[in-house]
């Protein structure tokens, strides 16, 4: 069996985030990467699925040059091969899900797994993309997976509860956590991972062109989040106190 | 000669055979473990055996050492007669008389020593059935070994004893004349006199010389031949390192500790040294506080291991071990308790090395297996991401300099100092504003000194105590290549961890400085009068770190800036016996389940010196003694820095 994982390059978030000059993008000069971590869990349940089953787990990932050094944490985790996608840098969701899929295309896999979402655009897009591109069944959010023959059962997380899914194969699900603990990386697996080759597709290899690729959207702006405090101290009785702070953060600050 | 004597030279060669084969078998269990045996300062090495070995001076640091000395020294003396009295036994004409004024004062020592020996045996025997102090607690076997031993040392001195009482020998012996007075009268006696009495007392002393000539090496009296060995081979290394491990090393399949073989061969003697006092787990802060941590079950443990796969491993290096080193002989809650103290190392009277017996299995856990505590693998990934165990910005490290015109080498690289200013200082709230104080100290007493800011990474201290070489190795290579880079010769720092870790291990990444700790530059500054403190601060109880005091011996430059800042409270266990605050080895970053907690411990001893407040020099006891304070309900103890106290008497 063949598990395709869905890896996203993506900010520490714990970096400190500025607008660039354009007032557009992100300032990236002293941002540290890691990946994703969603796509940790997605990597440790194709692991867990090759160490139960003897699946041949591949990492995918599309993204600049330094995206091999991601690509190598995966394979340090256990993964058996990783791929990555060149000349889709500056692709959104929709750009992105296109190289992905037509990768996939290739890799047919009988499975493909992907954090929920990556923490840089949030944008919550790209797998359920590829799976429509692809034309397989696909099912996100999920905090169970359970494999037998050909048929996964999974748990969707939802507000409140869960529910329990069936999906033939092949699919795509997205993780999310609580699905399973990432694995700290041995080191002779680290050691491994050094020397395994990590292949490099180009999108025009892949048959797509710049009209392929294009966001399909513009960013107007982006702005960083409020920082500074109100400092305001609410005084009163306990009860009027929580009156007026429900007031204030629903109608000044409209938070609830 | 006689048929006696025939039938004990039958019975000394056997106990001889007996003896030296089990001796080479140990020689060979212990020859199982990895590369070579120390070698080289045999100078140092001899001055170690002549002043700890036969001199004592570790077992000494104890009441009870004494009757140690004595009953060591006295089995030097008494062996002289134990074996004229062998010898004599084969061939009845034989004596030690021809030495002249040598024989009559190594029988004058004997009748001495054999007094002084019983009566140290007789308090051994005490402590061990009446006072019971925790420490020589064991299982069943261990006690009995112990009172074994005692009784065939107190047989021997009796019949030593009752020979000299029947036939007086020549030299001062008052001990035997007024025995013989008391018991025999005033007239002289000779063997002829008490045929049968002096013929049995001399086969009992015989016999239990004998005995116990076969019963050491199988005991814990195994020691009697281990621990001279272990304490000439012992200087090996620099206290307060972990060897680096040479991760790129061809054909290295394992790292760390895995298999009892994966030892070293001296690490395998410690196990073999053991004298099972229980000093190190009298020390041990995890021991104290009701962990399942006893350093000396740890070192017992493995001993046991040793003998226990000995025979097999002799015949198959690789063999499989009928019981796993971890996580049958060390449990997992044993391996993780360990705080890196030290205290169990300080404590060995023949220098055994617990502690690094313990680092070695997490090596090989982390390294080969990634099983660690969950919540030390989210510091370490934090320490991977950004430098730092909190997982922090690494661009914000120097931000607290930020008011202060504290300039970074990539600013001014031609300074005195670079002040090493470690992560819990760059990132931690409260210890920001000790950093703050040492800067405002050293910019008042005018020294030259810069920061490395976002240049500065973790020195990777916890990574490695917790087992994580790999990290380790690349946090400590970073700063090492930064520091050189800027040409770095002296550092100062806030930080007890990175201290050692500077000073001890930085060297083997090419990185040779000279290194202080905050309170000692701090108080070479007010010894040349370049700050000024005012008594101000109180009576202030010195919390010692672990990792300053008895790892790197800095000891009096925090109670001389306490001293000089206001009044200083020692705590019944400080300086080198200082209590951990629980914090070391990664434990900062692991939750603490079991037992009592280390801080509060510690916390109510220093409050029970009734000081009105306590000081620290480290980040992490800083932590931890601020929360053991709190769980006590005792806001009303401040705890400051050393530095911080010596900025409020200097404003």
């Amino acid at each position: 069996m063949k598990v395709a994982v869905l890896m996203k390059r993506v900010p520490d978030t714990a970096s400190v985030f500025a607008v660039a000059a354009d007032g557009k993008s992100v300032e990236t000069g002293g941002l540290k990467y890691v990946m994703s971590p969603y796509d940790e869990h997605a990597v440790e349940e194709a692991i867990r699925l090759k160490e139960q089953a003897g699946a041949e787990v591949i990492v995918l990932s599309a993204g600049p040059p330094e995206t091999k050094e991601t690509l190598r944490s995966a394979l340090a985790m256990g993964a058996d091969a990783a791929m990555l996608v060149t000349g889709a840098e500056n692709a959104g969701p929709r750009g992105l899900a296109k190289a992905l899929a037509a990768a996939l295309k290739r890799m047919a896999p009988d499975l493909v797994i992907a954090g929920k979402q990556a923490v840089d655009d949030d944008a919550s897009q790209v797998p359920e993309r590829v799976a429509e591109l692809l034309g397989i069944p696909h099912a996100s959010v999920i905090t169970r997976f359970a494999l037998s023959g050909s048929v996964a059962t999974v748990d969707r997380e939802i507000e409140g509860g869960s529910y329990t899914l069936e999906v033939p194969l092949p699919a795509l699900f997205t993780t999310q956590k609580g699905i399973n603990t990432p694995r700290y990386p041995t080191l002779p697996n680290i050691m491994k991972a050094k020397k395994k080759e990590i292949t490099e597709v180009g999108v025009a290899e892949l048959g797509l062109g710049a009209g392929d690729l294009a966001a399909g959207m513009a960013i107007e702006s982006v702005s960083l989040p409020r920082q500074t405090r109100l400092k305001k101290i609410i005084e009163g009785e306990p009860a009027e106190k929580v009156r007026e702070l429900v007031r204030v953060l629903r109608e000044t600050e409209k938070i609830l | 000669m006689t048929l006696g004597g025939g039938v004990l030279l039958v019975l000394i060669l056997a106990a001889h055979a007996v003896f030296f084969w089990r001796v080479y078998e140990i020689v060979r269990f212990v020859q199982l473990g990895k590369g070579a045996w120390p070698s080289g300062a045999v100078a140092e090495r001899l001055k170690d055996l002549l002043l700890k070995g036969f001199g004592q001076r570790l077992v000494l640091r104890q009441p009870a050492g004494l009757g140690h000395l004595i009953i060591f020294w006295g089995f030097f003396i008494l062996t002289y007669g134990t074996i004229e009295g062998l010898i004599n036994g084969v061939l009845p004409a034989f004596s030690f008389a021809w030495m002249g004024p040598v024989y009559s004062l190594m029988n004058t020592l004997q009748d001495f020593f054999g007094l002084l020996v019983a009566a140290a045996l007789l308090i051994a025997l005490y402590r061990r059935l009446v006072l019971r102090p925790k420490r020589l607690e064991g299982t069943f076997i261990h006690t009995l070994d112990a009172l074994v031993i005692i009784g065939l040392i107190l047989a021997l001195i009796v019949a030593f004893y009752a020979l000299r009482v029947i036939e007086a020998r020549p030299g001062f012996t008052p001990v035997s004349t007024f025995l013989h007075g008391l018991l025999l009268g005033a007239a002289q006696t000779s063997r002829a006199d008490y045929p049968v009495a002096f013929g049995l007392f001399h086969w009992l002393h015989n016999l239990v010389v004998l005995g116990f000539l076969v019963y050491i090496p199988y005991s814990k009296h195994l020691h009697l031949i281990t621990a001279l060995p272990n304490l000439f081979l012992s200087k090996d290394g620099v206290r307060g390192r972990i060897e680096k491990l040479d991760l790129e090393a061809e054909g290295a399949e394992s790292f760390g500790v895995a298999r009892i073989t994966d030892y070293t061969k001296k690490e395998l003697l410690d196990a073999a040294a053991c004298t099972e006092c229980g000093r190190c787990q009298e020390a041990c802060p995890a021991y104290a506080t009701g962990k399942p941590l006893s350093p000396k079950e740890v070192i017992l443990g493995l001993k046991a291991h040793l003998f226990a796969e000995g025979p097999a491993l002799l015949r198959d290096p690789k063999a499989d071990p009928t019981r796993a080193l971890y996580p049958e002989i060390i449990e997992k809650d044993v391996l993780w308790a360990c705080t890196t103290c030290r205290a169990c190392e300080e404590a060995c009277p023949v220098e055994i090395l617990p502690m690094s017996k313990l680092i070695g299995i997490r090596q090989a856990r982390v390294l080969m297996e990634g099983d660690f505590p969950e919540e030390a693998q989210t510091a370490l990934r934090n320490v991977e991401n950004q430098s730092n165990p909190w997982g922090l910005p690494q661009e914000s490290r120097g931000d607290w300099a930020a008011d202060l015109g504290v300039k970074t080498l990539a600013e001014e690289a031609a300074v005195d100092y670079l002040f090493f200013v470690g992560c819990a200082g760059s990132y931690d709230q409260r210890y920001m504003k000790v950093t703050r104080a040492v800067a405002q100290l050293l910019q008042k007493a005018g020294v030259s000194f810069g920061i490395l800011g976002a240049e500065e990474c973790c020195t990777g201290d916890s990574a490695k105590r917790i087992g994580n070489e790999y990290l380790a190795q690349m946090m400590a290579q970073q700063n090492v290549d930064v520091m050189n880079g800027y040409g770095v010769k002296k550092v100062v720092t806030a930080c007890p961890h990175c201290f050692n870790t500077i000073k001890n291990e930085f060297p083997q990444y090419g990185g040779a400085f000279e290194v202080l700790h905050h309170t000692e530059l701090l108080a070479s500054l007010v010894r040349e009068g370049r700050l000024a403190p005012v008594k101000r601060a109180g009576n202030v109880v010195y919390h010692d770190s672990c990792y300053l005091g008895r790892y790197n011996d800095v000891i009096d430059a925090p109670r001389a800036l306490l001293t000089a800042a206001g009044g200083l409270i020692e705590a019944p266990r400080s300086q080198k016996n200082s209590f951990c605050c629980g914090a070391g080895g990664g434990r900062m970053w692991m939750e603490e389940r079991i037992g009592e907690r280390v801080n509060v411990n510690r916390s109510r001893e220093l409050l029970a010196t009734h000081a009105e407040a306590a000081a620290t020099a480290c980040p992490f006891c800083m932590t931890m003694i601020s929360d053991g304070l709190k769980m006590e309900e005792r806001p009303d103890v401040p705890v400051k820095d050393v530095a911080e106290w010596l900025l409020e008497s200097c404003d």
